[in-house]
């Protein structure tokens, strides 16, 4: 799986060394400045107590001692101090340590006796200790700093691939995902802490992708399926038209059929396409019919529509968990093509638990599947027409869809449960 | 004698504009044209209107901006009754956010677009008169007067207050359902009551008269109906 430029155990690696490293190099500069600071205030203190030494010297003796210490010379005028010192002490009276050209380090004590400004010159070179053991002591540090890189690299290495390894299986996992395949329960494999919320999104984000896909192969499948046939029949009337300039009240029949179902397809197949029509809800179809039969406007306001005889027999408070906008589709376009296609007045609807039932009589012939892409009868057929689309509305629902032709009678029968069909009439 | 109303037909498309001001044309409406949204809101400014009959996609801007333009500015409440090919839910959900009163997908019938027409002029009529009128059929709802044929019409609270429902949803259809939650709420009557109070109400409405108004829609609804 690994491209990646840098995997995150290395990373977290590198921060955690890195930071190690900063520290170990800021606290050996501290414990160096340390010493240094020390030290010199050592030499200071000797030299103030050899001043001290001298000045009480002065008060007992009225004499001016020379210096106890052989590195510490006494100088009365400064014409005796080095020029750097003395030009320096000008500058600033209160610098105390100089660093001369011939590699000397000279600490200053300046002090009065009997109203003679006096100066102490401590040269220290060969005391300091610290100059002495920078070499060894920087050499120790970065010793103690690679180890140290070392020891925190191979815990912090440790560490980071303990914290990060499930990420990696994560990501191992999603890298062998395809558009067509998703681990079932994949992220309940995940402990239940932030792994699982992020891998249940990724989880929710292919699925909604499959869906998405799915959605798109059967939209495009469906389109040339089904809108090519009427779009075909208006194409060849037109061809036909442009010949003869007159219209048969077949062709016209036939452009107004090609238009009707055009309307439908199109309608049920975008529906169909959307996301939104993957949503449920629980829903009281009897609610639902009762509404939509009232509702239908060609049913309720066309001539075909009103001729027709209505029987309804629905189950009170018939729930399912269906996608609302789909089964409206569905129930329109099944009333739709009652009015469109119905040769008798007497049209039943039956809803109970099971499923649903639309029955008319038809005396023309119904082909042997009805449902299939394209199917058309040899005349009109009741409700028989159109009716893969309603198929395909109830698979997105999860129902099961039947249609049977007996004894000069249109049944189209729609079971809830797939796995049991039992006998629903209307 | 169906209601005439004067109608701002607001579509971009020379062609469905023609056809929806000839077919309302001849149903007896007054219309007018807008093909875009700038000369929708001038004429709106300088014309008064029962309905717009609003397409969402304009070439100068949006459909959903003249019906929120629409009404915000005008002193009558217009109703709004939007034309368009958006058909998902959730640009339904934006026409309605934006103030339309109906809405329409294309492909449309032109009679369902005129039904819808008088469905909504009489309701924006309920909401300014205190009387209104069916063919011969009036109910005055402050007094809680109806009269048919100038004769006038006794009947129960209950029997109003059903017809008056029937009177909102005219030309359109109402369930038993919708009736018994409207009238009784969430305390429905054990019996029939519904079946029995329309029989009354017939009794009154209908009966003395010579065609009935009340009709029985598929044995689960009621509608009132006015021969042409």
């Amino acid at each position: 799986m690994d491209n990646t430029q840098r995997s995150l155990p290395s990373a977290i690696t590198y921060l955690v060394v890195g930071l190690a490293l900063t520290y170990t190099v800021i606290y050996s500069l501290l414990i160096l400045t340390y010493s240094w600071i020390v030290e010199d205030n050592i030499f200071n203190r000797l030299v103030a107590s050899e001043a001290n030494y001298i000045e009480q010297q002065f008060l007992l003796t009225n004499k001016v001692s020379p210096p106890r210490a052989g590195f510490i010379t006494l100088h009365k005028n400064w014409h005796d101090v080095p020029v750097k010192i003395a030009k320096g002490y000008v500058i600033n009276p209160k610098q105390v340590e100089y660093s001369l050209d011939d590699g000397r380090s000279v600490h200053v004590q300046v002090f009065e006796l009997g109203g003679n400004v006096y100066t102490l010159l401590a040269d220290v070179a060969g005391f300091e200790v610290s100059r002495d053991y920078l070499p060894n002591i920087i050499v120790w540090l970065v010793a103690f700093a690679t180890f140290l890189a070392f020891i925190v690299s191979m815990v912090a290495y440790l560490i980071a691939k303990r914290i990060t390894n499930p990420i990696k299986i994560l990501a191992n996992d999603v890298s062998k995902f395809s558009v067509n395949y998703i681990p079932k329960d994949f992220a309940h494999s995940y402990p239940d802490n932030e792994l699982r919320i992020l891998a249940t999104k990724i989880e929710q984000s292919f699925s909604q992708l499959q869906a998405a896909l799915k959605r798109e192969v059967n939209f495009t499948r469906d389109v040339s399926h089904e809108i090519r046939t009427p779009i075909s029949i208006v194409k060849n009337v037109l061809s036909n038209y442009q010949k003869s300039l007159t219209l048969s009240s077949e062709e016209f029949e036939q452009i107004y059929q090609a238009n009707f179902e055009l309307e439908k397809i199109t309608h049920t197949l975008l529906a169909l396409a959307r996301n939104e029509s993957s949503e449920t809800t629980s829903v009281n179809l009897t609610e639902l019919i009762e509404n939509i039969v009232l509702q239908h406007f060609e049913l309720n306001h066309s001539e075909k529509g009103k001729a027709l005889k209505l029987k309804l027999q629905l189950e009170e408070n018939v729930f399912q968990t269906v996608n609302k906008n789909l089964v409206q589709i569905l129930l329109n376009n099944i009333l739709s093509n009652i009015v469109q296609y119905a040769t008798a007045t007497h049209v039943a609807i039956l809803l109970s638990s099971v499923g649903m039932s639309f029955r008319n009589q038809t005396a023309d012939l119904v082909p042997n599947q009805p449902q299939r892409s394209g199917t058309k009868s040899f005349s009109s057929t009741g409700i028989g027409q159109g009716l893969n689309l309603i198929e395909r509305i109830c698979e997105t629902n999860g129902w099961k869809m039947r249609a049977d032709y007996q004894q000069g009678m249109f049944e189209l029968k729609i079971y809830f449960n797939p796995q049991v069909t039992p006998v629903v009439t209307a | 004698m169906p209601e005439t109303y004067t109608i701002l037909i607001v579509e971009d498309n020379i062609d469905i504009a023609g056809q929806l001001g000839h077919y309302l044309g001849e149903k007896g409406f007054v219309t007018d044209f807008a093909h875009d949204g700038k000369t929708a809101i001038n004429l709106l400014a300088k014309e008064r209107f029962d309905i717009v009959i609003l397409d969402l996609m304009l070439p100068d801007t949006n459909g959903l901006a003249i019906c929120k333009h629409i009404k915000q500015t005008s002193e009558t409440n217009i109703p709004v009754l939007m034309l368009t090919a958006r058909d998902s839910l959730g640009e339904k959900v934006d026409g309605f956010g934006a103030g339309a009163d109906d809405y329409l997908t294309k492909p449309f019938a032109l009679e369902e677009v005129y039904v819808r027409c008088l469905a909504l002029g009489k309701r924006n009529q309920l909401h300014k008169a205190s009387s209104i009128s069916i063919g011969l059929l009036n109910i005055d709802f402050l007094k809680h007067k109806v009269t048919r044929n100038n004769q006038p019409i006794s009947l129960s609270s209950t029997d109003f207050a059903i017809l008056k429902l029937l009177v909102e949803a005219y030309p359109n259809a109402v369930n038993k359902r919708f009736l018994a939650e409207k009238i009784w709420g969430d305390e429905l009557p054990k019996t029939d009551a519904i079946r029995s109070h329309i029989y009354t109400l017939r009794n009154a409405v209908d009966k003395p008269f010579e065609y009935a108004m009340i009709k029985t829609l598929h044995g689960i609804g009621f509608k009132l109906e006015v021969p042409d």
